[in-house]
């Protein structure tokens, strides 16, 4: 699950998973939702993967976030379908996954995820609070 | 809820070292009553206190009419940081680092452009690729990008994009000195490879003016300033390339341990001391990324010209190249006494007063043109440096339009309208990439 939250001028997303594994993928979700719409069924793409290390979960959460989008301005694609492996005593998150083409220009434009504002409460279920500059 | 300020004047407002035992030095809010009180509910305040207990500020944690909040600092702060003593931030600078303004002047008139704004327009829409990830407009190798990153505009000037009485209507030449390419991070390189000459997303625009009103016709016209002349201002910075240096630093500053770790009450906060390794590396990597801003604005900057050349209009002149995300080492007279400080304006322009020695000569009798865009639709000003301003904000203004709105109360308020409907009505053309908030 994820909706918008008040954020000044900028945007905020809410987003809830029942675990910390699945918050990363519903992540992924709201982004892509966000920017492009329903997710699209499962198509081939190329494999992609990455490593993320951050000082505490909210940093690998902000860092996911500017990856995924890092992979759009630089014209890579969009992750179609990914596989997680988080160890929480780094943390860092190792995904797999499949790139593909996006499926339009994003209407909306954002440019980073940031530290302002936010938050990520353990629960369950998980939920993370993050701004994005515009 | 009153707020916790104290009105020194019309115009000017103290925040006490007392509202919070942290504080080194005061707030000071410039605003009439309207702006000032518009921070109610606003986290700005908090944020001007934030900075004011900062290590090795100098004077005031400034806050500009403009001001609202933003990351770690609020957008329109100024504040300056003792050299060997205080720290540096990149949320100080922002994470579209040198986002700034250029304006050029024309002695095009509205007559002859009326009846080809469209095709005005779409030319510079052609010419000039924007929206977010707007790439293609040149394609840098891994040596030119790093030669950009090092000269700035005078890399573009060199290339053809331009003259050279362009580098002198740029502050600091056109690019800042020690600049450090090889400070950045892979990923930022790749961000910037390939968006030099490009507009980018947000509020970045390229827009046609005319000169509505001369309030100093003097310094207007030996500004090349002529009522119901055809101007472009444009507005951007340093693309992925710069949001990345700053993610990058934050990263990095967060996680600084040990004697040069500076303890914050927000990440967005994060800094080190200025004479630190990371600091002098963030130093290195920001002034980089503002050579990039700076190539950018001179790129797209010749691009415009192009169009009105092809358009039969007459040259474009450059009247000045400013940066309002920045942060620049310069000598000030603070608290009595000569000192070099490290000046962060977060969302402020740089205001030098007449005479002073970093402009060029042909401009240095009137002070600095400082250009002060509105929001679309509403009018922009271009203002001049003053000797009070530069004693009292370290030479700094506004950089322009604030936020009355936050974006969802926007959404709300022009729902079910479209930008361009209501721009065409007021005899306008424009090409948004796209009208949702």
């Amino acid at each position: 699950m994820w909706r918008e939250i008040e954020r000044g001028g900028d945007l905020g997303l809410l987003v809830e998973a029942p675990d910390g594994k699945a918050l990363f993928e519903q992540c992924r979700r709201a982004l892509y939702e966000l920017l492009f719409g329903a997710l699209p069924a499962k198509a081939a793409g190329s494999a992609w993967s990455v490593l993320l290390e951050g000082a505490d979960d909210e940093e690998l959460a902000v860092a996911w976030f500017n990856e995924l989008l890092f992979l759009l301005e630089t014209g890579r694609g969009c992750l179609i379908s990914s596989r997680y492996a988080y160890d929480p005593s780094g943390p860092s998150l190792a995904v797999e996954g499949r790139l593909v083409m996006a499926p339009a220009l994003p209407t909306l434009a954002i440019k980073a995820a940031t530290y302002g504002g936010l938050r990520l409460d353990p629960g369950p279920p998980v939920r993370l609070e993050i701004t994005f500059d515009l | 809820m009153a707020l916790p300020l104290e009105r020194i004047d019309g115009l000017r407002w103290l925040l006490p070292r007392r509202y919070r035992a942290a504080m080194l030095v005061p707030g000071m809010i410039y605003g009439d009553e309207a702006l000032v009180g518009a921070l109610e509910g606003d986290l700005a305040l908090e944020q001007i206190a934030n900075v004011a207990s900062l290590p090795g500020i100098v004077g005031y944690s400034l806050a500009m009419p403009d001001v609202h909040q933003g990351y770690g600092f609020p957008i329109g702060a100024v504040a300056a940081f003792d050299e060997d003593e205080g720290i540096i931030s990149p949320g100080g600078v922002g994470y579209d680092i040198s986002c700034g303004v250029r304006l050029m002047v024309s002695s095009v008139t509205v007559e002859e452009v009326t009846g080809r704004l469209e095709a005005l327009a779409q030319s510079l829409f052609s010419a000039v690729p924007s929206g977010v990830g707007s790439r293609g407009a040149l394609s840098l190798s891994a040596k030119d990008l790093q030669k950009v990153l090092a000269h700035g505009a005078r890399w573009a000037v060199e290339k053809g994009f331009g003259d050279g009485h362009d580098l002198t209507r740029i502050e600091e030449g056109g690019f800042l000195d020690g600049a450090d390419g090889s400070a950045l991070s892979q990923r930022a390189l790749d961000r910037g490879r390939d968006q030099l000459g490009t507009l980018g997303s947000g509020n970045h625009f390229i827009e046609v003016q005319a000169v509505e009103a001369l309030f100093d016709t003097p310094r207007a016209w030996a500004w090349g300033l002529r009522e119901g002349a055809v101007v472009v201002l444009i507005h951007c910075g340093s693309r992925g390339l710069g949001h990345q240096v700053c993610d990058d630093a934050l990263k990095a500053m967060n996680r600084i341990k040990g004697p040069s770790a500076v303890p914050v009450p927000d990440r967005q906060l994060c800094c080190a001391p200025l004479r630190s390794e990371e600091g002098r590396r963030y130093l290195a990597a920001m002034r980089a990324a503002a050579n990039f801003a700076l190539a950018n604005r001179q790129v797209i900057g010749w691009k415009v010209r192009e169009v009105f050349r092809s358009l039969g209009l007459s040259d474009l002149r450059l009247l000045y190249d400013v940066s309002h995300n920045t942060a620049h080492v310069e000598t000030h007279v603070a608290e009595g006494k000569r000192r070099r400080l490290c000046v962060h304006r977060k969302g402020a322009t740089r205001a030098l007063p007449p005479g002073h020695a970093a402009l060029p000569a042909e401009l240095r009798p009137l002070g600095q043109p400082v250009l002060v865009p509105g929001s679309m639709g509403t009018a922009s000003y271009v203002l001049a440096g003053t000797e009070r301003g530069a004693e009292e904000t370290f030479a700094s203004t506004c950089h322009g339009a604030g936020r009355r709105l936050s974006r969802q109360a926007a959404k709300a308020a022009t729902a079910g309208r479209t930008w361009p409907a209501a721009w065409h009505d007021r005899g306008s053309s424009s090409s948004p990439n796209g009208p949702r908030l």
